[in-house]
């Protein structure tokens, strides 16, 4: 009686663990030029390397060092998954923007003054997140109100282009932002913004749903993640999303 | 008896917390709005963003666009740009123009409670009447006969289509990080592989014989996967022949063919499959 006791907690046990290990979602982790981030094993992925792809020679002479700055460390990625029921597509970007000052002067700086610039920066950082916080929920509010554009129009608009205002009309169909949340970031702080954008441009009708994260990357620069899919995808994507970085949220007082 | 009586309130109050739900999820409209077309007037939801796209107007400008880069020599003209200005202005010959059929490609989006949703759309309509023999098939009822010939047709059309189907055991290889090209070679045959082909539907529209097909398709883009849907319906109007067909991502499939079936067909479509031929058609 002891031994069948013992054998089925055991059996039992067994089982747990078993289930417990073929629970745990495999992950995959891309490796791009500053950093990682992370998606499951299952995702199919294409990268585009912009610095690689660019033919610097068509751009006129005066505006290639300004592009091959900005695509120095910039990637794109082309995100594949399939449900078992259909195929999904999002796209994710990544960037780095580097801190001239930092980078350059990194050898001459005491450590104390790199303290001091980290607490600038910081500074700094935080103002402008609560500006442009601001900012954008003002102008947004225009747009909103300024906004000409409704559902139930009775036929079809033609949409013409032969003027150019056609081209660059653009309306504000609906917005819904998070705001900036402080978040630890790769154990760093970092800042984390999602929000999904509905407009027409030029006639064309689309939504968007967007997650970014900002954040330090060894006291370099700011690296930036972009993640975007379309609208009606996002709760497909909002968890593979906010599993892409290695965070957790900061309970600030 | 007592736990029969659990049983029940616990039945009534799952009732409860899935009821809100459901009528939350699925879209529900009452109100439909019929829009002009050039073949009639098709009843769509009221709240759907309907827009069409001037194709004269569009070209125009590609073509001003065009001449202006040759001008002020922005990016080098190579042999595509040439023939595709070429191709514009034989278009535009009266004696070519009058051969065409008028194609119109419009976008729609709807807000189904949850998300926004967007398809392209496009209809193809003969500006000449079809000789009998084509004509024949878009008039009046169906009957066996023109039924066997259609799906002769259409079973050519899907042996055709299957070579480009994607067999069972190729499956993408999801284990590597595939690295794009740094020099994509645009000008290379596209990828494009049939996920899925239906069988052929028979409906009415107007009381007159239509027919639709509908299939999913992944089509490799700048080296990356796209899975999309597409439906075509095809059917009489004043004895020459439309064709409407949209297309949407493949994760929407489910929700725009009740959409369109709705606003274009009479009543609940048949859908025959091979070897299937004999069913009667109401």
């Amino acid at each position: 009686m002891r031994l069948s006791k013992c054998f089925f907690s055991t059996f039992l046990l067994a089982c747990f663990c078993f289930f417990t290990i073929a629970s745990e979602a495999k992950a995959k982790v891309v490796e791009h030029k500053f950093d990682n981030f992370t998606l499951p094993d299952e995702a199919y992925l294409i990268e585009y390397d912009f610095k690689e792809s660019l033919n610097l020679e068509m751009y006129p002479s005066y505006m290639r060092r300004d592009i091959e700055k900005l695509v120095n460390l910039a990637n794109m990625y082309l995100i594949t998954m399939n449900d078992g029921e259909s195929y999904r597509n999002a796209v994710a970007f990544t960037m780095f923007l580097d801190n001239e000052l930092l980078r350059e002067g990194r050898k001459d700086l005491t450590q104390e003054q790199k303290e001091r610039l980290r607490f600038h920066y910081g500074d700094w950082q935080r103002q402008n997140v609560a500006y442009a916080e601001s900012m954008i929920q003002s102008e947004l509010d225009k747009l909103l109100y300024w906004s000409t554009f409704r559902f139930n129009e009775k036929n079809i608009h033609k949409i013409s282009y032969a003027a150019d205002e056609f081209i660059y009309a653009s309306t504000l169909v609906d917005y819904d932002w998070s705001g900036v949340k402080t978040l630890i970031l790769n154990g760093e702080y970092g800042y984390a913004s999602r929000g999904g954008i509905t407009a027409i441009v030029a006639g064309i009708f689309f939504s968007l749903y967007f997650d970014m994260y900002t954040y330090n990357v060894r006291d370099d620069g700011v690296g930036i993640l972009v993640l975007a899919c379309i609208d009606s995808e996002k709760e497909y994507w909002q968890p593979i999303f906010a599993n892409t970085v290695n965070q957790r949220t900061l309970s600030l007082p | 008896m007592k736990s029969f009586r659990h049983i029940i309130y616990a039945l009534l109050l799952a009732l409860l917390v899935m009821m809100p739900r459901a009528v939350g999820e699925c879209y529900v409209t009452l109100k439909y709005k019929d829009v002009p077309f050039d073949f009639g007037s098709l009843s769509f939801p009221e709240e759907m963003y309907l827009v069409e796209f001037d194709i004269d107007s569009l070209l125009k400008r590609v073509e001003k666009d065009f001449k202006f880069q040759k001008e002020m020599q922005l990016f080098a003209q190579n042999e595509e740009y040439r023939m595709f200005l070429q191709m514009l202005e034989y278009l535009k010959k009266p004696e070519v123009k009058e051969h065409l059929a008028t194609i119109k490609i419009y976008e729609g989006a709807l807000y189904d409670g949850k998300n926004y949703r967007t398809v392209w759309f496009w209809t193809v309509q003969n500006n000449k009447e079809l000789v009998n023999h084509f004509g024949s098939f878009f008039k009046g009822k169906i009957t066996e006969e023109k039924k066997a010939a259609v799906l002769k047709s259409y079973h050519a059309w899907q042996d055709y289509a299957n070579q480009f189907l994607l067999p069972p055991g190729e499956q993408i290889d999801y284990t590597i990080i595939k690295k794009a090209s740094p020099r994509p070679d645009f000008q290379a045959r596209p990828v494009f592989e049939v996920l899925d082909i239906s069988p052929l539907e028979f409906g009415t529209v107007k009381n007159k014989a239509a027919w639709s097909a509908e299939v999913r398709f992944v089509g490799e883009v700048m080296e990356s996967f796209i899975a999309g849907y597409s439906k075509h319906y095809v059917f009489n109007y004043k004895n020459k022949p439309v064709l409407l067909g949209f297309m949407s991502i493949d994760s929407e499939r489910n929700f725009w063919p009740e959409i369109f079936d709705n606003a274009l067909l009479d009543g609940p479509v048949k859908k025959v499959a091979r070897g299937e031929e004999n069913h009667e058609i109401k």
